[in-house]
């Protein structure tokens, strides 16, 4: 087991809500709010805030449209986002073998 | 300042990336019911040959049965896509392939069916099965299946044996001509329904573990 600072890592992606999102993201193409909701496990309002701060690292695409009249937010990871993502992760793998 | 352990972190990742794909995996109701509308299609076209039913009713009875299984196998899977776009939480391009995959060979069934089988006086269905070859075995790569990829080697041993009845050395032997139709919806049940449930009960497991 490794102990690491914190502060080798990606600040947006390290938290707990936003590295969940970030990994349900990499698994799909694209998912709803509520799905992503369901698989971090977090409230609307703490989801929210989260997504918000990876859509304004420009890690997140959304695509907020009505179906049925309802509203409906596509996220789907950018290019930016996925490379941040496997950095963070490389950087942990890099760590463990410290 | 806080610390946190690194192969933990690792293992929540691969926890979360696992978790949503097993709810993204397909389902395969589309395979269950255009296998069960086909078999049942075939059936009961080889039962219009043999109990004569055409001359009862009419040379186009053929023609109408077909119309009908086909169209109300594409209305079910034009209305399932719509509302899935629709309601749909999640997206993966393994399923945007799949889609297009088999939308390009219903296209080219659908041409065999209804062009190359009136106007060219051919039995399609040797050339189908080939077709459906090619769609389960990339299915069967792209969703990681190999009860799929094993049907796609019974529907390309299908399609040698149909070729074989439909060809001038089978007939004369006195070898019916359309025991092939009877053949091709018995493989529907095997390489095409019985899959798909199979992998139905799969996404059901999946589901149920997250």
């Amino acid at each position: 087991m490794s102990e690491f600072d914190y502060t080798q890592l990606d600040d947006v992606i390290h938290s707990r809500i936003r590295l969940a999102i970030m990994a349900v993201l990499v698994g799909v193409e694209a998912a709803e709010f509520t799905f992503l909701k369901e698989m971090v496990g977090a409230t609307d309002g703490n989801l929210s805030i989260h997504l918000k701060k990876l859509e304004e690292a420009h890690y997140l695409a959304v695509r907020k449209e009505f179906v049925n009249k309802k509203p409906l937010s596509t996220y789907r990871l950018t290019a930016k986002g996925r490379r941040a993502f496997e950095l963070y992760v490389e950087r942990l793998e890099h760590l463990i073998k410290i | 300042m806080e610390s946190i352990n690194a192969q933990d972190e690792l293992a929540f990742i691969k926890k979360v990336i696992q978790d949503s794909r097993r709810v993204a995996v397909y389902n395969g109701i589309d395979y269950i019911v255009w296998g069960i509308l086909v078999a049942l299609g075939m059936f009961l076209s080889v039962a219009l040959i043999w109990f004569k039913l055409e001359h009862k009713f009419g040379s186009w009875t053929q023609l109408v049965l077909w119309i009908l299984v086909m169209g109300g196998g594409w209305i079910f899977s034009l209305v399932r896509h719509y509302r899935n776009n629709a309601t749909e939480r999640v997206h993966t391009m393994s399923g945007t392939i799949l889609s297009m995959l088999w939308l390009a060979c219903g296209i080219t069934i659908m041409t065999f069916i209804f062009v190359g089988a009136p106007f060219e006086q051919v039995n399609p269905t040797p050339a189908i099965a080939a077709v459906l070859g090619i769609g389960f075995l990339v299915s069967g790569v792209l969703l990681d299946f190999v009860y799929f990829k094993l049907a796609a080697i019974g529907w390309w041993l299908g399609s040698l044996l149909m070729f074989y009845l439909n060809s001038p050395w089978a007939r004369p032997k006195g070898l019916n001509f359309h025991i092939d139709m009877l053949l091709f919806g018995t493989m529907m049940i095997l390489f095409q329904v019985v899959p798909g449930i199979i992998l139905y009960r799969r996404w059901r497991e999946e589901v149920g573990k997250v």
